[in-house]
């Protein structure tokens, strides 16, 4: 239902963002892929012994090894690639009349729905790993003491994070605030 | 308005760069200075003097040429009524807060910016970050405090211009606190200067002592509180100077407190507290005198309400205003609060339940001999009757000492023996009510009822600017707790109507009759155990055939695993039947609880933000839960709706939308 009223993009995310977020990911990946087999690779080699350490005559430890590096890098690859286009396909932010709305995450999504009314400050940040990429964050922060009452939307360029923060200020002009 | 910038017009000092270095090159050559003289055992030889000289040097120049980038990439302005501070070198960041959202202001000095003559401006919002990131440091005297009035001359509406209408200096008895804290300075002095040969180590303490005497009295008389048009204003430190103002629009609830030390020189502490966490630490007016004490709250309280009311009359121009209904209402007489009565309850359940177990196990174990029993026996009375004593003195300490008025205008709850804390909250201040009834409370037939405003509390040990302050969850001087049921439902109606809020309609035709949560969630919370334990069973069954209880032993763990699993769905089957969750035009009620209930009630004006969310579970059977957060920590925990589809979850966020913009 919050996703029907979605009508159009606020503005397409910048390209180098795919590329910035795939590479994270891939890293991440990687790092799991890489933990998960170690410890496949451990527990057999506990559980059946003659498996793992003794020679095989069938492989060469070396190509067993580069085989499986191959394979792993491959799959972190096809998995970031395709969680980084997903990923973005369904991102979705969006001011709308009395709030501002963003929807984030490809398995398990989660909405934020912030009224401009309780919008307390805007940030918009550039980290190091954002600088090489040229990209931007916004972080729109509610009063809320939760860490979910702030809003992050990456993968901006400069000019759509200005126009974005722009847009969110003049909404919030447009009501009376009132903090208690 | 000219067009020049605000960093044009007040610029950052260009010594900023050096102090930065000097503070930063400094902190190094005292770890390497400890270093060598305590944890590495070197000889000084000229190559080691002279490389730790050449490192100092190189960092040095290093770390100027980093700060002075810093000083280079400094940006501040104000663009209509915002403010816009960014800095960075590498990594950039930009804030902007409305002056609408100002909380508080403070304009401070530590030893090194006292050294250099720069000052910091703090400008915090109610958000997490703001405290630390929306600062302006290094700026002269001249420039911060022309900043800091045209900042708060922006935040104040035209009618409350900042003039100062009293000023309060704390009762000279503060003297002693203060000079009871110097005295472990002076120890710490003492203890070093007793290294010193003899004939330097009596002056040193002499000097120590008159020297910290001196500076004790220079930091006490530099403390000044002023009652302003548009705030407190706190000024404190000899050393390191910290000017505050605190608007009192922003303040949540007004706290008193009392240690030992206070209550036997008769003096108090006065903390003001808003939304920051910065509040949390700076905003305490100490060493008042009972009289003064009183005055100030009386004034300060009266004064946050009056700016609250203006700020929400604004708002809601066409209704009733909150002052209007609140004179019609006589202040409610206050329930009895049952302390030893649920006291006697809760130990009766809780302590009952250990005592029996192990007075059960003794019994099985007197078969094999009778020492067991008897010492079973012994040892179960014993725990049960010692546990009842502790709770029975603490339960009439607080029953001698809690009290609580419900006045026209504020709550106040009072706490304590030998640290005495007195709080007042006036209505509009808070943000949910929370009628909290604990598995011994049903049986006794009792509630506690929980206040909270969202003022920030220092958390101990954690005296930092960013995550040094939270709010609390539960405190009993936010709480009415162990009323008769009845009078807790009364009281709590009555609390909602000063806060000129209605309950009524609530419980007819409910939210959860018509958008009613999906009947799989209890077999979803039952499946995220079966994840969980399945695992866990499997390989104690397997443990436990390999020894020699082998079959009977497996067949007892599963069906233990069995009765859990089974419990667990009895359980959430309950959970599920008593869900309950409401809304009228003005509140958002939610109940849940299967052993007692914990009902939550929330005025859509106090809601922040709502955030819809699933786990990988729901996203299966195709759930939502839907949170809802106020300023508080408490909300955070109860105020979610869980289980519901999602186009339900997306009609009920609309729902409160609507609501909170009226509609």
């Amino acid at each position: 239902m919050l996703d029907e009223e979605h009508v159009e993009r606020f503005a397409p995310f910048k390209g180098s963002a795919y590329t910035a977020f795939f590479i994270s990911n891939l890293v991440v990946f990687l790092i799991v892929l890489f933990v998960c087999v170690s410890a496949l690779v451990f527990i057999t080699a506990i559980t059946v012994p003659a498996l793992v350490l003794a020679p095989s005559k069938l492989l060469d430890p070396v190509l067993l090894f580069l085989g499986l590096v191959f394979i792993l890098a491959l799959t972190g690859i096809i998995a970031a690639s395709w969680y980084t286009r997903e990923f973005f396909k369904t991102f979705i932010y969006e001011p709308r009349k009395d709030y501002f709305f963003s929807r984030k995450g490809v398995v398990t999504p989660s909405y934020t729905l912030i009224p401009y009314k309780n919008i307390q400050d805007i940030h918009m940040e550039q980290s190091i790993y954002d600088r090489i990429f040229g990209l931007w964050s916004m972080k729109i922060y509610s009063a809320t003491f939760s860490t979910r009452g702030s809003d992050i939307i990456f993968g901006l360029s400069k000019k759509t994070a200005e126009r974005l923060k722009t847009e969110l200020l003049e909404r919030m002009r447009g009501v009376k605030q009132v903090v208690d | 308005m000219s067009t020049e910038t605000l960093i044009e017009r007040y610029p950052l000092e260009k010594r900023k760069v050096l102090k930065k270095t000097v503070q930063y090159v400094f902190g190094i050559i005292t770890g390497l200075a400890v270093l060598f003289l305590f944890f590495l055992d070197v000889s000084f030889t000229l190559f080691l003097v002279l490389a730790v000289i050449v490192l100092i040097l190189i960092l040095f120049v290093v770390s100027y040429t980093y700060q002075w980038y810093y000083y280079r990439n400094y940006f501040y302005d104000l663009v209509d009524g915002k403010l816009v501070v960014r800095k960075g070198v590498i990594s950039t960041k930009q804030t902007t807060v409305p002056l609408g959202k100002t909380q508080d202001v403070y304009l401070d000095q530590d030893i090194f910016d006292r050294l250099f003559r720069l000052w910091d401006l703090h400008i915090s919002s109610a958000s997490q970050s703001s405290g630390f990131e929306a600062h302006i440091d290094g700026v002269n005297e001249i420039n911060g405090r022309a900043m800091y009035n045209l900042l708060l001359g922006e935040t104040v509406s035209a009618e409350e211009k900042t003039g100062v209408k009293e000023i309060y200096h704390p009762s000279m008895a503060g003297l002693v606190p203060m000079m009871i804290g110097s005295v472990f300075m002076f120890f710490f002095i003492a203890v070093f200067s007793m290294m010193l040969p003899m004939v330097l180590a009596i002056p040193a303490i002499i000097i120590a002592l008159f020297g910290i005497a001196a500076l004790t009295y220079l930091e006490f008389k530099s403390i000044r509180y002023e009652i302003r048009a548009d705030g407190v204003f706190i000024k404190k430190g000899f050393i390191s100077p910290k000017e505050s103002l605190v608007l009192y629009r922003n303040i949540q609830d007004v706290e008193e407190s009392q240690g030992l030390i206070e209550i036997i020189l008769g003096i108090k502490t006065l903390s003001v507290k808003t939304m920051t966490s910065l509040s949390a630490q700076d905003s305490n007016l100490r060493f008042l005198t009972h009289e003064v004490a009183e005055k100030l709250r009386e004034e300060i309280l009266e004064q946050s309400r009056k700016s609250s009311l203006a700020a929400e009359r604004e708002t809601r121009e066409d209704e009733v205003t909150v002052e209007d209904t609140v004179k019609e209402i006589e202040a409610p007489p206050p329930y009895r609060n049952h302390f030893i009565k649920s006291m006697i309850y809760s130990n009766a359940i809780n302590y009952g339940i250990i005592a029996s177990i192990i007075a059960l196990v003794s019994v099985f174990l007197g078969v094999f001999h009778s020492v067991y029993f008897f010492g079973g026996v012994f040892l179960s009375v014993g725990i049960f009757l010692l546990l009842f004593i502790i709770s029975a003195i603490s339960a009439v300490i607080v029953s001698m000492t809690y009290s609580y008025s419900v006045l026209r205008d504020y709550v106040a709850i009072k706490v304590g023996l030998f640290y005495i804390r007195r709080k007042q909250i006036n209505y509009n201040k808070i943000q949910d009510l929370v009628l909290d009834i604990t598995l011994p409370q049903s049986f006794a037939k009792l509630a506690s009822l929980k206040l909270e405003t969202g003022s920030k509390e220092l958390v101990q040990g954690q005296r930092g600017k960013s995550a040094g302050a939270t709010t609390s969850v539960s405190r009993l001087v936010e709480s009415i707790p162990e009323l008769d049921f009845m009078d807790a439902v009364n009281l709590r109606n009555k609390v909602a109507k000063l806060m000129g809020v209605s309950l009524q309609g609530i419980g007819i035709d409910s939210l959860v009759s018509r958008l009613p949560l999906e009947s799989i969630k209890p077999f979803k919370k039952t499946l995220w155990w079966i994840i969980y334990l399945t695992p866990v069973a499997l390989v104690t069954c397997i443990a436990a055939y390999q020894t020699d209880i082998s079959v009977p032993g497996v067949t007892v763990l599963l069906i233990i695993y069995l009765v859990v699993i089974a419990g667990k769905y009895v359980y959430e089957v309950y959970y599920y039947r008593r869900y309950f969750y409401d809304l009228n035009d003005d509140v958002l009620v939610i109940r849940k609880g299967v052993f007692g209930s914990r009902e939550i009630v929330i005025p859509f004006s106090k809601i922040q933000d709502i955030f819809i969310d699933q786990d990988i579970l729901d996203r299966a059977l195709n759930l939502r839960d839907l949170y809802v957060s106020t300023v508080t920590g408490r909300s955070i925990l109860n105020a979610h709706i869980d289980g519901v589809n999602p186009e339900k979850a997306g009609k009920i966020a609309l729902m409160i939308i609507d609501r909170m913009h009226g509609r």
